[in-house]
């Protein structure tokens, strides 16, 4: 019978060969290490080409502050096809660019921003910063009247890129109300900010004075009706189809009342408000006086108000669109107006018009005008993880051997204090 | 139902602005004759020097003495026409080696533009009645003033509307009496202001 | 000579060597430095500012080596050391001057007096020796340096800049150094101007430019305005001229593949500015007496050449008027190019025969010198002088008057005439007795209407109307009381008063109330055939007073002395009642207002465009950009400006904020919402 420390040393002995023989083993057969390559939204583009040359053991995990740009995420995207385990964290604000023309003479781009509250906005293009806004509720919007190229919007330290989009030339415009100085700076205002205008102007029964052309009232050749006073009733359930296909109805005045549009209008028409207008007070819109929209529609939207009524109110009906302004006297304005009221008559005009104006579908655009890059972000990595914990497949080659010495020294020991060799 | 039109009177100073007091009147009773033109039914007076002379876009202008615009009413003036307005000028003494004519073309070359003539077929001849040009008036071969018979009214024209009128034909005479006396003329003298009127309205 | 007079003269002349010698140095110090500068310059041009500074610098540092060299020297004035100097040269002397010196002993010097001035005068034109050698070998080495190099170093003034070496390297561009000479038209009496390498220059329209640069004119042009300007040679220069327009205009050089562009904003010479003093206000007199003093101020950016006060006098009332008009020479303006004049006269009222009702208008007018352009011709405002009418201050107020008498007779006649000749259509449906009965109702009007206008001849000829009886058998009566006092009114005026010819000649009076009195007789004749029941024959008679009436009235057009009763229109009841009907017309459309800043925007984005490829070109084509603005957006072209100079400065950042003004500056500011509009383009 063996005594316990024969026992005891023959143990070390197997102990230390099993070691030895499980080190051998191991640096033969290396175990896969389990690494983790970290970088920030800044660093990721420079880190990229240095992450392809890494294997695919390698987990590879971003922290993002803001969604990276179209290049980087197409490279992670490709990175985790080709086995990489890529992951990101963060919170980057959730933002929507849509770029969109304003359809009017001249151009200009509207720009939708979707963003987070309290997210600042910053736009620009190729050219420089153009504008910026501080989010109070759901996104920003801009209106640039002059882009060069593409457009850039950054959303606090995010950048996206949108394509400009192309312009749309407007449809003709047509002004109808009776001869007088209104419907004449309405349909004049329209032109010299270049929209193309046909007037129907009644002076007498059966005499108006009109434009040459008097095209068929729809979408093929207007963009919009712009009615100064009851007059649009002459021109029937023409009106009504045209807006129903999508053209836009401006009601100005009292035209809202007419009996063939009041369907279409955003509320009733109700009693003439009065400014009082001093003698040398200066004219501005406000204070030219207008009808209010009274009993507005629930799908209706009230866009302005002035004191307690509402002055403009807007609505979608079918595909087309209808604002009712109460203004029937912004000629005052641009006559008697401040210096610089006639380009600001122009102005509001154009903007009215192009805010109902039929715009045609456009051809598809090969560049594409919004941007919603977490979404993107979303769809080609996944949602957010925590980064995967780092671990090394082999144990440190050290600790094995130190135990084999111990096991033999052990042994040694054991057997020289029983005198043997 | 639009703002009415106001048929208004320039008032300037330095000469008898108000030498055709019954035109306005005359006039007013025209265009309620053969337009529904929303139409005020007394006239106005507009001095010139006095920046509220913008709410009238439709002035009227005459007399016999010099014109002499002060700053204030140059101003006005050149304002008036840059906003769209359309001032109409009428020498009463039909005369055009007259000081009227002399210093009205004058201020109004200073102030606004040079006048040219106006062509016969212009857009304002056709406007509501038909013209062959500018219909002549019983004054203009009276004896008085430079006894010619003026073939064409002048103009300073702006993005192709017409933005001073001048004519030498002496409309004030023409018009001015009171309208009930219309009920006399076989053809009524007046039917030029119509054109004016509409033209101003609607070009 | 005592031994100390003889010192005191050696002091004297080793003294004024040493002063040339550093006269000398200094200028050898001066020289080299303007040498060195002469050299780089030749190589590379330098500024004109620096070249200012350098030649300064080169003083100063003739002036400091001056002063340190005097300095070094200065113990020259001490005898002591004028002794040890001689002492140095003679050790005969064996310190025997020094120790006399010292102690004044001049008995100590026993010999070699007579030898110190000679060895004075030796030292004296040896010391500056080296340094006037130096300068011979500075001035030499200048004149060896390129022509011009020294000029431009010597004398710097603007325009030198192509002055200098004329480079025989054929790569490099003629256009710079470029220069431009700007000779104002004579009447402005202005100096001609250079500037050094232009980019823009603001001559007044009209003047002379010409451009200059280094090299021969063989293929070098200038365009402007789409026409071709060769250079024409000027020494070793090549040069172009031209007038310089009133309207903005690129000048565009080339030569070879290398291109120029300079701007040419022409200044226009403004008309005179004329501010009356005197009379400070319009007026009114009751009398026209006595004269009125007459001032005015003119300036004039460039020069005056005359001013006056001129005047119209107006007179007559209704729509009789008569005009006379002059001129009143203020003090004449003789210095030429005066800018600014004062105007001083009077008007005598005497010699102008006022009469009451008469009104002046008086102006100051002022034309400047410009012959290129026509004189401009500046206007004051205007006075006017009005002379009262007589009872224009009575206290009786003039209440409105109602329409004259003819014009009230005409419209009755007239309305007698119609509803006579309506009668007359009616006469064959109608009974007897009512064409009678109605016909004497006519016949009542007409004798009203007569009595009224007997009335009025009756007041015309000085009579009393209420002195008469109006019954039918008085009338011709009266007719005949009306002939004589027409008679005796007429004669009063010494015109024939042969009351049958109306033809001409007739004095006003006749021929103002003999129609009246026609028309008197011939409504008598109506209404006699009117009572009887005949309006066919009493509508000739009718006529008559009618066209009778027509004439008196054409001969004197009387006009209302006060303001008539504003007419109130009943519009409902005037609607539509005309019995004209008009008809549709056509309306043109109104040309686009902005289209010329839609242009000048796609431009815009295309040059923004080129800025990233190529910097050059974008410069020139913003440059041209903000000439063909400089007319219809001189507000953009301003914005411009900054963009070009930062672009041209290299300044990147600065350039896009400067461009985006510009944007701004040209399409409006963008619009910015802090929420997403419900509804697109609302303000």
């Amino acid at each position: 019978m063996r005594s316990l420390r024969r026992r005891l040393e023959l143990g070390c002995r197997i102990g230390a060969f099993a070691l030895l023989g499980w080190l051998i083993g191991t640096s033969i057969f290396r175990a896969p290490r389990r690494a983790v390559e970290r970088a920030s939204d800044r660093e990721l583009l420079a880190r990229l080409p240095s992450w392809t040359r890494t294997p695919s053991s390698v987990a590879l995990h971003g922290t993002l502050d803001a969604a990276p740009t179209p290049v980087v995420l197409a490279w992670l995207s490709a990175l985790r096809h080709a086995g990489h385990g890529v992951t990101w964290s963060g919170s980057p604000p959730a933002a929507v660019v849509v770029a969109e023309p304003v359809t009017a003479p001249g151009g200009g781009v509207r720009v939708n921003v979707a963003a987070p509250a309290n997210s600042r906005v910053t736009v620009g293009d190729v050219a420089g910063t153009i504008d910026s806004a501080h989010v109070a509720g759901l996104g920003a919007s801009f209106t640039l009247p002059l882009t060069v190229d593409s457009l850039i919007v950054r959303v606090n330290q995010q950048r996206q890129a949108v394509a400009r989009p192309n312009d749309v030339p407007p449809r003709a415009v047509l002004v109808v109300g009776d001869a007088g100085w209104e419907a004449k700076f309405v349909a004049g205002a329209l032109e010299e900010r270049g929209w193309k205008v046909v007037t129907r102007f009644a002076v007498a029964p059966n005499v108006d004075v009109r434009a040459g052309e008097q095209p068929a009232i729809d979408t093929a050749h207007f963009a919009a009706i712009v009615a100064i006073d009851s007059t649009v009733a002459a021109l029937g359930p023409a009106v009504q189809r045209f807006v129903e296909q999508g053209g836009g109805l401006v009601l100005a005045g009292a035209s809202a009342g007419a009996r063939s549009v009041s369907p279409l209008a955003a509320g009733a028409v109700g009693a003439r408000v009065r400014r009082n207008v001093a003698a040398n007070d200066t004219i501005g819109l406000g204070s030219t006086g207008f009808y209010p929209v009274t009993s507005v529609r629930e799908d209706a939207v009230a866009l302005e108000r002035r004191a307690s009524a509402v002055a403009i109110a807007a609505r979608r009906v079918c595909a087309g669109r209808v604002l009712q302004v109460g203004y029937d006297d912004s000629w005052r304005w641009r006559m008697a107006g401040a210096s610089g009221s006639e380009a600001a008559h122009r102005d509001w005009w154009s903007r009215v018009v192009s805010s109902v104006a039929f715009t045609p579908a456009l051809p598809a655009n090969e560049e594409k005008t919004f941007d919603a890059p977490v979404a993107a972000l979303f769809g080609h990595l996944g949602p957010p993880r925590p980064a995967p914990v780092a671990s090394s497949g082999n144990v440190d080659p050290r600790i094995p051997l130190a135990i084999i010495l111990l096991l033999l020294l052990v042994e040694w020991t054991s057997r020289r204090l029983r005198g043997l060799r | 139902m639009t703002t009415e039109f106001v048929f208004a009177t320039a008032q300037y100073d330095s000469g008898d602005w108000d030498s055709a007091p019954l035109l306005p009147a005359n006039i007013i009773d025209t265009i309620a004759r053969y337009t529904e033109i929303n139409v005020a039914p007394t006239g106005v007076i507009a001095p010139l020097s006095d920046a509220r002379m913008l709410r009238y876009p439709f002035l009227y202008l005459t007399g016999h003495l010099p014109v002499r615009f002060s700053d204030a009413e140059r101003r006005n003036v050149r304002r008036f026409v840059e906003r769209g307005g359309l001032l109409f000028i009428d020498d009463h003494n039909h005369d055009i080696d007259g000081v009227f004519h002399k210093t009205a073309t004058e201020e109004i070359a200073r102030t606004v533009a040079p006048l040219t003539e106006l062509p016969n077929d212009h857009a304002l001849y056709s406007s509501f009645f038909k013209f062959d040009g500018p219909p002549t008036t019983s004054h203009e071969l009276n004896g008085w003033g430079d006894n010619l018979v003026h073939k064409h009214l002048l103009a300073v024209q702006r993005r192709g509307r017409i933005a001073v009128l001048f004519s030498s034909k002496d409309y004030s005479s023409e018009w001015n009496y009171h309208p009930d006396s219309k009920r006399f003329l076989s053809v009524d003298n007046t039917r030029f202001a119509v054109n004016l009127v509409v033209y101003a309205l609607t070009a | 000579m005592s031994p100390f007079a003889r010192l005191r003269t050696v002091r004297l002349l080793l003294a004024a060597g040493v002063t040339i010698r550093a006269l000398a140095w200094a200028v050898v110090a001066a020289l080299t430095l303007l040498l060195a500068a002469a050299a780089v310059d030749s190589y590379a041009p330098l500024a004109l500012s620096t070249r200012h500074a350098l030649q300064l610098l080169a003083f100063g540092a003739g002036f400091a080596t001056f002063a340190a060299l005097l300095w070094r020297d200065r113990s020259v004035w001490t005898l002591r050391r004028v002794a040890l100097w001689l002492e140095e040269r003679d050790s005969s002397l064996a310190y025997t001057v020094v120790t006399a010196v010292e102690t004044g002993d001049a008995t100590l010097v026993r010999s070699g007096e007579s030898k110190w001035t000679r060895t004075a005068r030796n030292g004296a034109l040896r010391a500056p020796l080296i340094p006037v050698v130096a300068t011979a070998v500075t001035l030499v080495v200048l004149l060896l340096l390129p022509a011009g190099a020294v000029a431009r170093l010597r004398s710097p003034h603007s325009g030198d800049s192509i002055r200098g070496s004329v480079r025989r390297n054929g790569s490099r561009s003629r256009l710079s150094p470029l220069v431009a000479r700007i000779e104002p038209p004579a009447y402005t009496h202005a100096p001609s101007s250079t500037v050094d390498d232009p980019t823009e220059i603001r001559p007044l329209a009209g003047s002379v430019v010409g451009f200059s640069g280094r090299g021969d004119a063989q293929g070098i042009v200038a365009r402007v305005n789409g026409e071709s300007l060769a250079a024409s040679p000027r020494g070793d220069a090549w040069s172009v001229r031209m007038v310089a327009g009133a309207k903005p205009a690129a000048v565009r050089f080339t030569d070879r593949s290398f291109e120029r562009l300079v701007v040419v904003n022409a200044v226009v010479d403004a008309p005179p500015i004329v501010t009356l003093r005197l009379p400070a206000k319009d007026s009114v007199l009751r009398v026209a007496t006595g004269s009125l003093a007459l001032s005015a101020d003119a300036t004039d950016d460039f020069g005056l050449a005359s001013a006056a006060f001129e005047y119209i006098v107006s007179s007559g009332e209704g729509e009789t008027f008569k005009f006379r008009s002059g001129t009143i020479n203020g003090a004449p303006i003789t210095a030429p190019g005066a800018t600014h004049a004062s105007l001083t006269a009077t008007l005598p009222l005497d010699a102008l025969k006022l009469v009451p009702g008469d009104i002046v208008h008086i102006r100051a007018v002022a034309r400047d010198a410009n012959n290129v352009s026509g004189p401009g011709i500046g206007t004051s405002e205007t006075r006017a002088l009005r002379i009262a009418r007589t009872g224009e201050y009575d206290s009786l107020a003039v209440e409105a008057a109602a329409p004259t008498e003819e014009a009230k007779n005409v419209v009755s006649e007239r309305m007698l005439i119609m509803l006579a000749e309506a009668l007359e259509r009616r006469r064959p449906r109608l009974a007897r007795d009512s064409v009678v009965g109605e016909s004497r109702s006519i016949a009542a009007d007409q004798k009203r209407l007569r009595r009224t206008v007997g009335d009025v001849v009756f007041m015309r000829l000085g009579g009393n109307q209420s002195a008469e009886e109006h019954t039918d058998e008085d009338s011709p009566a009266r007719a005949k009381t009306m002939q004589d006092l027409l008679a005796r009114a007429d004669s009063a005026t010494n015109r024939s008063t042969d009351p049958i010819d109306f033809q001409g000649g007739e004095s006003p009076v006749v021929a103002v109330n003999k129609p009246l009195l026609e028309a008197y007789n011939a409504m008598w004749d109506a209404s006699t055939q009117l009572e009887i029941g005949e309006p066919a024959a009493a509508l000739p008679h009718m006529r008559r007073a009618l066209a009778a009436i027509e004439k008196a009235r054409q001969a004197e057009r009387l006009y209302l002395r006060g303001r008539p009763p504003q007419v109130v229109i009943d519009i409902d009841k005037a609607r539509l009642k005309g019995k004209d009907k008009g008809s549709s017309a056509t309306r043109l459309p109104l040309p686009a207002s902005d289209s010329v800043t839609r242009s000048l925007e796609s431009r815009l984005v295309r040059a923004i465009e080129l800025t990233s490829r190529d910097a050059a070109a974008a410069i020139d084509s913003l440059t041209l950009l903000r000439i063909d603005a400089l007319a219809d957006d001189p507000g953009f072209a301003a914005t411009l400006l900054p963009a070009i100079d930062a672009m041209r400065r290299g300044r990147g950042t600065d350039a896009t904020a400067a461009l985006a003004r510009a944007r701004r500056s040209l399409a409006g500011a963008p619009l910015a919402r802090d929420s997403i509009a419900r509804w697109g383009g609302i303000p």
